[in-house]
């Protein structure tokens, strides 16, 4: 059942700021346009068009044409997927420690970890890096004042990157390790012709993580290169502000939405080739018999599954999941649901048509959300100690997590589908710390990452509107 | 010169809080910097922490009898993971039963331990003993 949308007044008088909001996705090009009025932000009309890869400002137009044709909106805000985002190499010292703060640090800022390197770079390890022809070099390592030799190290490796691969774009560099290294580091890359940007520490000491910097660097490197060419420079030229990145945006959204919201909560969001999932709150465990690991949870986190997607990596999570394929497909379907998967991964634009299919379509929807919930949450492992049996735990404690919001263009659409929450065995000697029972709601008009751009400026406004725009189910 | 830094923790399953507190306090006040990994530490933890904040020495205590079995391979394992020159203190109940402390502080200085200190060792002398042992390996 949808929620009844009595916040939005289709009034006419024109009281108010009207707000464009436009988001330049890798496959569609969707825009919406708000009244602004006060504490209130008011949902009025949305536009999709196909995106135009060659000139992204085409499918901007048309969507603006849509809204506002006569371009009298009070202000224009933009995002964009940019190629499915920033691609980000993390290279760290300690896999546990500074890697997984870049990593962190890396998704935190919208980005899309295309690869992680531990300790000490070779040349062997270059090759690998360029293959995956990252936009960014996210370099950390070392606390302040700790190790030294091995982010040098690092760094005099890369340095020889330019003379490996004459013929392409050097990535930027982001350094945010030991700051003792920072002149040092930053004056040797920029020597060897790297776009340098240096930022504050991301673990500058062992046990606090500071991502705010690196994640200002990324952006700016994000509107320094990802927006020349392909005609988002000619919308940032026309409207005069900068784009997000999509995932920033949606990031900004939870943050305001945190703010407002009496509850704490999951946000995932699926496409085609990534299921992205953000959580606000979820905690940390006061229980005695519960000692906590490993690097502190950022309150708002962000995961990206990079083989969980409904289209383009439907033959991957498909993969990853066989037992809890056994338990939703009947014995006999097994073959049909292959069949299904070969068909999606060969036409990633099918559209599931008949009600099999589209049962087929809920599962696989299932199978990456659960994987994803699974992946983004904390562990408990058990431990039988001379006080009697204890729990070790690593990340986030999102059982309590009491409510769910799918996004993007498969669960927006999707009315009556409701994803369960992952089977749980608590016998295992690792228990997953996943969402047990919660109220799913549905962004049903696609809007948030459309108000993420506007929460970067009104965080209120646009979290009490998402929350007004959003359907509720209890599983 | 930078202050001696030490990584602490209680290693293996073993919960025992307080000890670990008082040793934070005397080593600090002492004017040592230490990072501590609080209770139920690996030998992984130890390392990973020395490695990224580039410790001086590890300082590992073991009250629940296990502390043998806990121990074994830590040094090896430092070398391996880089940390070649580190140094190794161990102390508290280390193992179970009446067994004269020489005969432990020998099992467990050949298991590549630096040091190694009985329940009733004097914390001061401990921290003057990780100053000079410090500036002994530079």
């Amino acid at each position: 059942m949808e929620q009844d949308t009595s916040l939005i007044k289709k009034s006419s008088a024109p009281k108010g700021k009207r707000l464009l909001s436009i988001d330049i996705g890798s496959t569609y090009t969707k825009g919406a346009v708000f009244r602004l009025s006060g504490e209130s932000l008011e949902f009025l009309n949305r536009a999709v068009c196909p995106t135009t890869v060659a000139h992204l400002k085409n499918g901007f137009d048309a969507v603006r044409y849509r809204l506002d044709p006569n371009k009298t909106a009070d202000r224009v805000y933009f995002s964009s997927s940019a190629k499915g985002g920033l691609a980000i190499s993390a290279i760290g010292l300690v896999p546990d420690l500074t890697l997984k703060a870049a990593r962190s640090a890396a998704l935190s800022a919208g980005g899309k970890v295309v690869s992680v390197h531990a300790y000490k770079l070779t040349i062997t390890h270059l090759e690998e890096l360029t293959a995956q022809k990252p936009d960014i070099l996210l370099l950390a390592g070392g606390t302040d004042g700790g190790n030294e030799s091995y982010v040098r190290h690092n760094a005099e490796i890369l340095c020889r990157l330019p003379s490996l691969t004459p013929d392409l774009p050097l990535p930027a560099v982001v350094y945010a390790g030991n700051s003792v290294l920072k002149d040092e580091i930053c004056a040797m890359l920029g020597g060897a012709c790297f776009d340098v940007y240096p930022a504050q520490n991301i673990l500058p000491q062992i046990d606090q993580m500071t991502p705010d910097g690196a994640r200002e660097k990324i952006r700016d490197v994000f509107l320094r290169s990802i927006v020349h060419g392909k005609g988002l420079d000619a919308i940032q030229a026309e409207i005069g502000a900068a784009p997000l990145p999509t995932p920033l945006a949606v990031l900004k959204l939870v943050e305001a939405m945190r703010a407002e919201a009496p509850w704490d909560f999951l946000l995932i969001d699926m496409g085609g080739a990534t299921t992205d999932v953000y959580s606000a709150g979820g905690g940390v465990e006061a229980e005695s018999r519960v000692i906590m690991r490993g690097l502190p949870e950022p309150e708002i986190k962000r995961t990206v599954e990079g083989d969980l997607g409904m289209r383009v990596s439907a033959a991957a999570a498909a993969n990853s999941a066989d037992d809890a394929l056994s338990r939703l497909l009947k014995d006999d379907e097994r073959e049909a649901f292959a069949t299904f998967i070969a068909r999606l991964t060969a036409a990633p634009d099918y559209l599931p048509a008949a009600p099999v299919e589209i049962r087929f379509d809920g599962i696989l929807a299932s199978i990456c959300i659960q994987n994803a919930m699974q992946r983004h949450a904390g562990t408990w492992r058990r431990v039988f100690t001379a006080m009697g049996e204890t729990f070790v735990q690593q990340g986030k404690d999102l059982r309590g997590i009491p409510v769910v919001i799918g996004s993007g263009g498969f669960l927006s659409a999707m009315e009556g589908f409701v994803p369960g929450p992952p089977q749980n065995n608590p016998h295992r000697e690792i228990i997953s710390l996943t969402p047990e029972r919660y109220n799913y709601h549905r962004d049903y008009n696609y809007l948030f990452p459309l108000l993420g751009s506007i929460a970067a400026e009104f965080p209120r406004q646009a979290a009490l509107c998402a929350m007004a725009n959003i359907s509720g189910i209890w599983v | 010169m930078r202050p001696v830094k030490i990584i602490l923790g209680v290693i293996g399953a073993d919960c025992h809080a307080v000890g670990n507190q008082i040793l934070e306090k005397v080593f600090t006040m002492n004017g040592i910097e230490v990072i501590n990994l609080g209770v139920m530490v690996s030998q992984d933890e130890f390392i990973d922490a020395a490695i990224e904040t580039k410790a001086d020495a590890i300082c590992v205590s073991s009250l629940y009898g296990q502390g043998e079995l806990d121990c074994e391979g830590l040094r090896g394992r430092s070398i391996e993971r880089g940390l070649d020159n580190i140094i190794l203190y161990v102390g508290g109940n280390l193992v179970i039963g009446k067994k004269a402390f020489s005969e432990t502080e020998a099992r467990f200085k050949q298991m590549g331990f630096d040091r190694v200190f009985a329940p009733d060792a004097d914390l001061n002398q401990v921290s003057q003993l990780l100053k000079e042992d410090a500036a002994a390996r530079g």
